[in-house]
């Protein structure tokens, strides 16, 4: 028998929970060395993997069907991409949209002409069609048309496209939905998470995007050559590189940090347990040093890239730029000689800079260190299902306890004030989709999904407070509501990050808090909300392409070179 | 007509579909659970589910197996060892994890069907009454003999007509669409043709 206590596990060193899972620092991470696109490409690279484009049949007019294979050491792994002409009223409005410029599929293995037969019969459905066990994710892209039809000119006048108005957008398809594990009919997760090379989360839908940026680009050469097959040229290899897969996410990725507070954990302790490693170590040497200062000065020029509408973003990348330019001046008078020069630059940082900057500062830590950070990435994935069990036997006391040590911050809320629970969670009727109401203004509360755990476990304390049963099964033999906090509250004391320590119903709770927290692990850049629930990304971006791999470094792509400007 | 679905999709669908007839949110967890747990062995979970939420299980907490499985994986100590329950066969996952927790064997059974967890965490079982809508059910330590070991699959069979009537049930989850909803819920609304 599991005794809860057991498994707690001794944090020393790493941040507090209580610092690092609130909304507004959450929605200041950046990507880092254990972000999985980034675990994804070293690993391409460390394991040999070999890319071939089996199949690219695509007319004049852009429509057909794509093939490209990863091979590794055990496995191969193909993209089917199926490109369409899409007339621009068509490309509107993501909510109801029933056709994209392309749709792909990750196929386990090599596909036989009758597979790609029966995917074109349902993949570019999306929603609408079904897949089997053989495909791991589905997903779909649109153009950027205002980049996509210049480049495509450009190209075929024999030109190379501007560098600028490349930066300025930044991809030529974006990405709408990338759906794995099980989505659709495709094969669960748990069928192939015993694989090296999907071990770390997220992996599939990673090389699923990954793959598709090869074929965007590829497709975009080809549509110049079919315009003007004398003039074309294909684009410049640096150029290209700089092309990467936009991302448009709305709230349906929000509650996902709710719904798996064990992987939660997991992603946060892994990245909290490298900064811990780093602050430390005991010595910098010179040349680490050295390449601490030109990674703060890559930041400094991603910051400046960085761009957004959104004012809310555009005062965090201020911070950002400021905090950016605080630590330049602070490293710069000797302070990274002597012992543990990290903690104590980190300490600083603690008390000089804001949220972006700190979260900006642990990211360029782990940068310094692979050896000592690397490895976590093997302990980013979770066995939710092995800890979802209750553990009736606890008494009601100690679960009163961990209530008050982990949840202190929801029982010191008033929820009867009118901004507490100003907002409810729920799925759409028509759409099928998370979305996000105004309690006061809509009749939504039947409809509640359980995303906000701070409100319903304040109310469990009440009723815990009130019950006379002594032990945890026996509350829940008269309270089987309160099942879903129990839950949380004792998965909460086994794992120090699962909880987000905010209240993520409150009036004034910006879903994209949560958006950017976990698109930073998948290791997007230039996050840059539309809204306070919809954000645009830049996948892969700088990244070497597949056919690059073998004679490119796989990991030095997500912060801009300094060399290119002569900065 | 019986078609083939991923497990995560009939455990989404049960979890949904047992919040749609009744439950809370932390039991309607363990039905999914449960559920996928069943059609991972070959086992009918949903055609169980179906039925306990169509005989509103929910509202008959004494009867219900959901509610009676919680407590036995919970480990809370239940002095009756009998019980008439609606759909036992959502017993059985419950009975798994006790068994697995308490690191032992254990049966179950009713009139008409068997089941034992080894100690290997693997499931044997025999009998031809599956899914009795009630069903008396014994848990005890005897492995009757004659029972065949489950294979693990990792992929759900269900029948359409069944994956229909989970969804209706489902359905009740959803919030009918508005248009205020439709226009700020989700965030988007904007065009997607930049």
């Amino acid at each position: 028998m599991f005794e809860v206590e057991d498994l707690q596990l001794k944090k020393v060193n790493t941040r507090d929970p209580n610092v690092v899972m609130r909304l507004e620092r959450l929605g200041s991470f950046h990507q880092s060395r254990l972000s999985f696109m980034r675990v994804l490409l070293r690993r391409l690279k460390e394991d040999n993997w070999r890319f071939e484009q089996a199949k690219f049949e695509i007319d004049n007019s852009g429509v057909g069907v794509a093939v490209y294979t990863a091979r590794g050491p055990k496995r191969c792994y193909s993209l089917i991409a199926f490109a369409n002409d899409l007339p621009p009223e068509k490309r509107s409005d993501r909510v109801i949209a029933t056709e994209w410029d392309a749709t792909f599929t990750l196929f386990d293995g090599v596909p036989k002409d009758a597979d790609i037969k029966r995917l074109f019969g349902n993949i570019p459905r999306q929603e609408a069609g079904r897949v089997t066990e053989k495909e791991l994710s589905v997903s779909r892209a649109n153009r950027s048309a205002r980049l996509w039809e210049y480049v495509v000119d450009c190209l075929s006048k024999g030109r190379q496209p501007d560098a600028q108005k490349v930066q300025d957008v930044g991809y030529l398809m974006r990405t709408t939905a990338v759906y794995g594990s099980g989505k659709l009919g495709a094969a669960d997760r748990e069928w192939t998470c015993d694989r090296e090379e999907f071990v770390a989360p997220f992996q599939i839908e990673m090389l699923t995007v990954y793959l598709i940026r090869a074929f965007v680009m590829d497709l975009v050469e080809h549509m110049a050559r079919m315009k003007a097959p004398k003039t074309a040229v294909p684009l410049d290899a640096g150029l290209r590189r700089r092309f990467g897969i936009g991302n448009s996410t709305g709230l349906g990725m929000a509650p996902f940090l709710i719904n798996h507070p064990i992987l939660l954990n997991n992603w946060i302790a892994a990245r909290e347990e490298a900064l811990a490693r780093v602050r430390f170590v005991h010595i910098a040497d010179k040349a680490t040093q050295v390449a601490f200062g030109r990674l703060v000065r890559r930041a400094q020029k991603n910051a400046a890239l960085w761009t957004s509408e959104h004012e809310i973003q555009v005062e965090k990348v201020e911070r950002l730029s400021n905090d950016l330019e605080a630590l330049t001046g602070h490293i710069t008078d000797g302070c990274l000689n002597g012992e543990k020069p990290w903690n104590r630059l980190w300490n600083w940082a603690e008390t000089a800079l804001s949220s972006e900057g700190q979260e900006q500062l642990a990211s360029l830590l782990i940068e310094l260190y692979p050896e000592l950070v690397d490895g976590l990435a093997d302990c980013m994935a979770a066995d939710e299902a092995q800890h979802m069990r209750i553990d009736g036997t606890m008494s009601t006391e100690r679960l009163a306890d961990i209530v008050r040590d982990i949840y202190a911050w929801a029982l010191a809320i008033d929820w009867e004030s009118p901004g507490a629970q100003a907002r409810v969670w729920y799925v759409s009727e028509e759409k099928l989709e998370p979305r996000l109401g105004e309690r006061a203004d809509e009749d939504l509360n039947d409809y509640e999904q359980p995303l906000g755990p701070g409100r319903d476990v304040a109310a469990m304390m009440q009723a815990l407070e009130k019950s006379d049963a002594v032990t945890v099964g026996a509350f829940l033999m008269k309270h089987p509501e309160y099942r879903h906090s129990v839950r949380r509250a004792q998965i909460a004391a086994r794992f120090p990050y699962a909880e987000i320590r905010d209240n993520t119903i409150a009036a004034d709770m910006l879903p994209i808090d949560l958006l950017r927290a976990k698109l930073s692990y998948f290791g997007a850049a230039h996050f840059d909300p539309r809204s306070d629930r919809w954000v645009r990304v830049n996948m892969f971006q700088n990244a070497p392409f597949p056919h690059e791999l073998d004679h490119m470094p796989a990991d030095d792509w997500t912060l801009p070179q300094l060399d290119e400007t002569g900065s | 007509m019986t078609a083939v679905w991923s497990l995560n999709e009939i455990e989404a669908l049960s979890r949904k579909a047992a919040r749609g007839a009744g439950y809370g949110w932390g039991l309607a967890e363990e039905s999914g659970q449960a559920v996928r747990w069943l059609l991972a062995r070959g086992l009918p979970g949903a055609d169980a589910l179906l039925t306990a939420c169509q005989m509103t299980a929910a509202r008959a907490p004494d009867s219900c197996p959901l509610t009676y499985g919680c407590a036995l994986s919970d480990g809370t100590s239940i002095s009756v060892v009998e019980r008439k329950v609606i759909a036992p066969l959502l017993v059985l996952p419950f009975v798994a994890w006790t068994a697995n927790r308490q690191e032992k064997e254990l049966c179950l059974h009713w009139s008409g069907a068997a089941f034992a967890i080894l100690k290997s965490g693997e499931l044997a079982f025999g009998g031809d009454e599956l899914l009795p809508d009630v069903a008396t059910v014994r848990i005890d330590l005897e492995v009757p003999s004659g029972l065949v070991s489950a294979k693990v699959r990792h992929r759900a069979e269900v029948s359409c007509e069944t994956f229909v009537s989970l969804s209706e049930f489902a359905a009740k989850t959803y919030a009918p669409a508005t248009q205020a909803s439709r226009e700020s819920g989700a965030g988007a609304g904007l065009t997607d043709n930049d």
